[in-house]
C-alpha cells in the first residue's frame, strides 16, 4: 500500500477516534438526561469509548512512526531508530510529546471514571481532547507562527467544533439503536434526546462557522487555489459533503424532529437519516485527511 | 423552494465562503538569495532561503553544486537570525559559473518538501 494512502487512513482513523471520544462524552453530559436510559445505553457508549481510546493510542504511535520515516527520509520499517531523535530534536516531536501527555491524562481519567462515568469526568475527557486538537492544529500550517497564536487557537476550535458535531451524531446513533430495542416505551426519551442533539449540533455548527470565518479572513488570498489545483477541487467536494450534513441537520431540526413528537413510528426514519449523516461525516474526515497529505502546492 | 432546499443552498454558499482554505497546506519556498536564475556579482558567501512556514535545521539538507558536481556548500544548515522560517548554508568561494541548488527540507509539521533551483556568478 502506498505510504500516502496509509497515512490518509491513519489520520482519518485518528480524527474519527477523537470525534468519538468528544461525542460520547457529550452524550454522557448532555444527550442522556434520563437515568433509566442512561443505565441502558451506558455499556454501549463505554464500548464506543474503549474502542476510541485504543484507536487513538495506536494512531498516536503510528503517526510518530510515519512522520519519523518522512523526516529521516527512510522506509517505514527503518524509522524506529530515528524516533527518539524526532521526539527530542524537532518541532513536530515537541508537539507530539504534548499530545502524548494529553492522551495519557485522558486514558488515566477514563480508567478512573469508566464504571460510573460522571459528567465531571466527561468534561475532563473533552478538555483533554481539546488539548489534543490544539497539538494537531499546531503541527499543521495553522501553527506556523507559533502555538499560542490566534491562528492556531481558531483552527483548534474549528477541529473541536467539527469533532463535536460528527461525534455527537455517532454517539446518538448508539443511543437510538439501543433505546429502540426496548420498543416504543422509551420513545419520549428518544425524542427529548433528539432535541438535545439538535441543540448541540447547532452550537457545534456555530463554532465551526465562526472559526471558519476567522480562518478565511487570514487566508483568503489563496482562494484561486480552489479551482486551480487538485487540492482545491478536493476541498470543494469536501465542502459539498459538509453542506449535505448541514442540510440534513436543518431538516432534522425543522422537519423530522418536530414530527417525532408522540409518534414512535417516526424514530426509524430519524435513525436512517442519522446513519447517512454519520457516513457523510466519515467521508468528510477521509477527505480532510487526504487534503492534509496532498497540500495545495501539489497539482 | 422548500425549507430543506433553501437550507442546502444557503449552507453551500456560506461554506464555500467561510471554510479555511490552506490550513492543511504544506510549507513552500517563498524566496531565496540568490534568486532562482539570478546572475550575481560578487559571489555570495551564503545561500539563504525563506519559507512560508517553520522548517527544521536538524532534518533538512541543502546542496549547492558546480556543473561538474563539486559540492560548494559547507553542509552546515542554520536559521537566519533565529527565524524558524529560514535556512542558510555557507558557501565556499565561488568562481564564475553556474551553480545548482537542491533542497530537501523538513517543515515544522513533519512533512518533507523537495525542490531545486540555480544561479550563476558573473
Amino acid at each position: 500500500m502506498e505510504l500516502s494512502l496509509l497515512h490518509t487512513i491513519l489520520i482519518a482513523l485518528d480524527r474519527f477516534a477523537l470525534a468519538s471520544i468528544i461525542g460520547a462524552s457529550a452524550a454522557f453530559i448532555w444527550l442522556l438526561n434520563d437515568h433509566h436510559a442512561r443505565t441502558l445505553v451506558q455499556p454501549k457508549l463505554r464500548v464506543m469509548l474503549d474502542g476510541a481510546f485504543i484507536t487513538l493510542l495506536f494512531t498516536t504511535a503510528a503517526v510518530l512512526l510515519m512522520r519519523t520515516a518522512t523526516m529521516a527520509d527512510v522506509p517505514l520499517f527503518e524509522a524506529f531508530p530515528f524516533m527518539e531523535k524526532v521526539v527530542e530534536k524537532s518541532h513536530f516531536g515537541s508537539l507530539w510529546t504534548g499530545r502524548a501527555i494529553a492522551l495519557a491524562i485522558m486514558v488515566t481519567t477514563w480508567l478512573f471514571i469508566r464504571k460510573k462515568t460522571p459528567s465531571l469526568g466527561c468534561i475532563l475527557l473533552i478538555a483533554a481532547s481539546a488539548a489534543i486538537a490544539f497539538y494537531i492544529s499546531a503541527a499543521s500550517h495553522a501553527g506556523d507562527e507559533g502555538q499560542f497564536t490566534l491562528d492556531n487557537l481558531t483552527n483548534s476550535l474549528h477541529i473541536i467544533g467539527g469533532c463535536l458535531w460528527g461525534g455527537a451524531v455517532i454517539a446518538y446513533l448508539v443511543i437510538i439503536t439501543r433505546l429502540r430495542q426496548q420498543g416504543d416505551a422509551l420513545h419520549h426519551i428518544i425524542y427529548s434526546s433528539a432535541e438535545r442533539l439538535s441543540s448541540l449540533a447547532t452550537v457545534a455548527l456555530a463554532l465551526v462557522i465562526s472559526t471558519g470565518l476567522l480562518n478565511a479572513w487570514h487566508r483568503l488570498e489563496t482562494i484561486a487555489e480552489l479551482w486551480q489545483t487538485d487540492y482545491g477541487i478536493t476541498l470543494i467536494i469536501k465542502l459539498g459533503f459538509v453542506a449535505m450534513m448541514m442540510a440534513i441537520g436543518a431538516s432534522n431540526r425543522f422537519i423530522i424532529i418536530p414530527a417525532m413528537s408522540g409518534k414512535p413510528a417516526t424514530s426509524g426514519r430519524f435513525q436512517r437519516v442519522l446513519t447517512l449523516d454519520a457516513l457523510l461525516f466519515i467521508t468528510i474526515i477521509c477527505m480532510a485527511a487526504a487534503l492534509g497529505i496532498q497540500g495545495p502546492g501539489e497539482h | 423552494m422548500n425549507t430543506v432546499k433553501r437550507a442546502s443552498l444557503y449552507s453551500s454558499l456560506l461554506l464555500l465562503l467561510i471554510f479555511p482554505l490552506v490550513s492543511w497546506g504544506h510549507v513552500h519556498l517563498d524566496k531565496s538569495i540568490p534568486a532562482k536564475g539570478e546572475a550575481v556579482s560578487p559571489a555570495p558567501e551564503s545561500l539563504q532561503l525563506w519559507f512560508s512556514g517553520g522548517v527544521e535545521t536538524d532534518w533538512s539538507k541543502i546542496e549547492v553544486k558546480r556543473e561538474d558536481g563539486t559540492r560548494m556548500d559547507d553542509g552546515e544548515i542554520s536559521h537566519i537570525n533565529d527565524d524558524p522560517k529560514t535556512l542558510k548554508v555557507t558557501l565556499k568561494p565561488l568562481p564564475a559559473g553556474t551553480y545548482k541548488i537542491k533542497w530537501n527540507i523538513v517543515a515544522h509539521d513533519g512533512h518533507r518538501i523537495k525542490g531545486n533551483s540555480h544561479f550563476s556568478v558573473k
